[in-house]
């Protein structure tokens, strides 16, 4: 069940901006991944959300990273 | 308005903007502001922090009257309420436990939030320096940690956790690694990129490795960039605190199943190894015994413990021991004795490299003379280590002693013994000052001998010596 997570996780990850990183979010996201059989759901509906946008992203996105 | 400097804030107590604490004339107290007073209020009303006090797994702590609180106008128009707690003495740091101190200390950590979860609170910090040794046992100290949990929110404090105590117990448990040095080299503890390098090939099998370190170091990696708000993301895919749970019951059998990794040390049979006769050590324990008995001292520092022998009969006449040594092994052999007295602490110390002054403008973390200054230090059969292989001068040595506490119970073995010679064998003899009557004159530059006595070998000479201008 976790190596289906941990594959879906790596499937659909975006480049990460050059701005601050928030070590923090990726901690986030692990948390939902050690919640076992209870975290299915959450993963799911998750993931189903940042599938979708992840394409309506790719539609909108003009390229331009705010930076500083 | 200038601030003066008893009513400066503890160096070490600024990340929380809701609260700071206060050390005045020896008191802990803890300025709250609005909303963690009321956080609090609604702690001291649930069960669980009930359980947690009366179990001792939470420093003891009582809201103050406004008119009880010892600071001035200034410092008390910051805060809206006032908290007072008991004193721990001494405060000491991570970097100076041993495996087991840690684990304990992680234990204690998962099980208040474990408990805290079941009445939707939760602990936002999960670090060390918020627990500390109270009669051998770790406690809670930091009680504005405890807030009420946000429903959809996940654990706040899991990254630090892993930081400050999951990866530092792996590394030493699976690695045989010392996390000390490492904890003493980053205040944030170590960072998960860098645990994922030292816990690498076979390592990822272990257990936890894959999911805490490795697969968080990618998440990490490829997630700290994003513009999504990760938090509101979770709480719309229904996160809840069943998740939080599940996740802490893991990390609490992760961690219980985590041993230490000492192999017998040098110094690990130390009370079988020593060179002298059961006579003359009957003598040295005697000499030790009435010097400590006559001193009474407060705070006593055992330099060179090694399992504690001698901090045990210090412990019978101080109110408080730190049994300080360089060796892991038998430090970790004394905090696990069942009969050890709760008033010796075992502490990671060396002299020729102590705990200093660090983190933010060098007050966040503080050296061990200022958090527990001696009244005495026992110091037996250490000098030849400090001056041969520290190539400490003998004068040096004594400057120091003489700067740090007011009395000593210190032995000098003789250059004949063959501990010494040990020591010299493969080095060229420059350690012309490293001599009995160079010591004891050396001594008396600052010290009053009450007491001395040479041991039948004739090699070891214990001395009990006081600063009379020091009391």
């Amino acid at each position: 069940m976790k190596k289906f997570l941990v594959t879906m996780c790596a499937l659909l990850v975006c480049p990460p901006a050059l701005a601050y990183l928030d070590p923090g979010t990726g901690s986030m996201l692990l948390q939902v991944l050690l919640g076992g059989v209870a975290a299915i759901g959450v993963a799911l509906k998750l993931y189903w959300h940042r599938f979708t946008s992840f394409f309506q992203r790719g539609k909108s996105a003009t390229g331009n990273d705010p930076g500083e | 308005m200038s601030t003066s400097p008893e009513y400066r804030p503890e160096g070490g107590s600024f990340r929380d903007r809701n609260s700071r604490v206060y050390v005045v004339d020896g008191r802990i107290v803890r300025g709250l502001s609005r909303k963690a007073l009321e956080a609090f209020d609604a702690l001291t009303a649930t069960a669980f922090y009930q359980r947690a006090v009366s179990d001792g797994h939470v420093v003891p702590t009582w809201k103050m009257a406004p008119e009880d609180v010892p600071l001035n106008e200034h410092a008390r128009g910051q805060w809206e309420g006032f908290l007072e707690h008991e004193r721990i003495q001494p405060v000491t740091y991570a970097y100076e436990w041993t495996f087991s101190m840690l684990k304990a200390a992680a234990g204690l950590t998962l099980d208040l939030l474990e408990s805290a979860l079941e009445e939707d609170f939760t602990l936002k910090d999960a670090t060390p320096y918020n627990i500390q040794f109270r009669h051998g046992q770790p406690v809670l100290i930091d009680i504005p940690s405890f807030e009420h949990l946000r429903p959809g929110s996940p654990w706040v404090g899991y990254r630090q956790f892993c930081e400050m105590f999951l990866f530092p117990l792996m590394l030493h448990s699976y690695r045989g690694l010392d996390f000390q040095p490492l904890l003493r080299a980053g205040i944030d503890g170590i960072d998960v990129q860098q645990a994922s390098r030292m816990l690498h090939g076979r390592d990822r099998f272990r257990r936890g490795v894959m999911s805490h370190v490795w697969l968080q170091s990618k998440l990490v990696a490829r997630h700290g960039g994003t513009e999504r708000k990760v938090g509101q993301d979770l709480e719309k895919a229904g996160f809840n605190k069943a998740l939080i749970q599940a996740n802490v019951r893991r990390l609490r059998k992760l961690v219980s199943r985590l041993e230490g990794s000492d192999d017998i040390t040098e110094w690990g049979n130390y009370a079988e190894m020593h060179n002298y006769s059961a006579e003359d050590h009957q003598r040295k324990e005697a000499f030790v015994e009435a010097c400590l008995a006559k001193a009474k001292p407060g705070m006593t520092w055992d330099v060179g413990s090694n399992d504690g022998q001698f901090s045990r009969i210090a412990a019978r006449h101080s109110q408080q021991v730190l049994a300080l040594d360089v060796d892991h092994s038998s430090l970790e052999r004394l905090y696990c004795q069942e009969d050890r007295p709760d008033n010796i602490l075992p502490l990671l110390h060396n002299v020729l490299d102590p705990s200093p002054n660090w983190g933010w403008r060098l007050r966040e973390r503080r050296d061990l003379p200022h958090r527990a200054p001696p009244d005495l230090l026992l110091c037996l059969a250490v000098i030849h280590h400090v001056v041969i292989t520290g190539h400490v001068p003998l004068d040096d040595f004594v400057d120091w002693l003489a700067e740090i506490t007011p009395a000593v119970v210190i032995e000098f073995v003789d250059r004949s013994d063959d501990r010494v010679q040990a020591l010299l064998r493969n080095k060229a003899d420059e350690y012309e000052d490293y001599d009995h009557d160079a010591f004891r004159l050396s001594l008396q530059r600052y010290f009053t001998i009450e007491s001395k006595l040479t041991l039948d070998s004739g090699r070891r000479h214990l001395f009990y010596a006081r600063q009379p201008d020091r009391s």
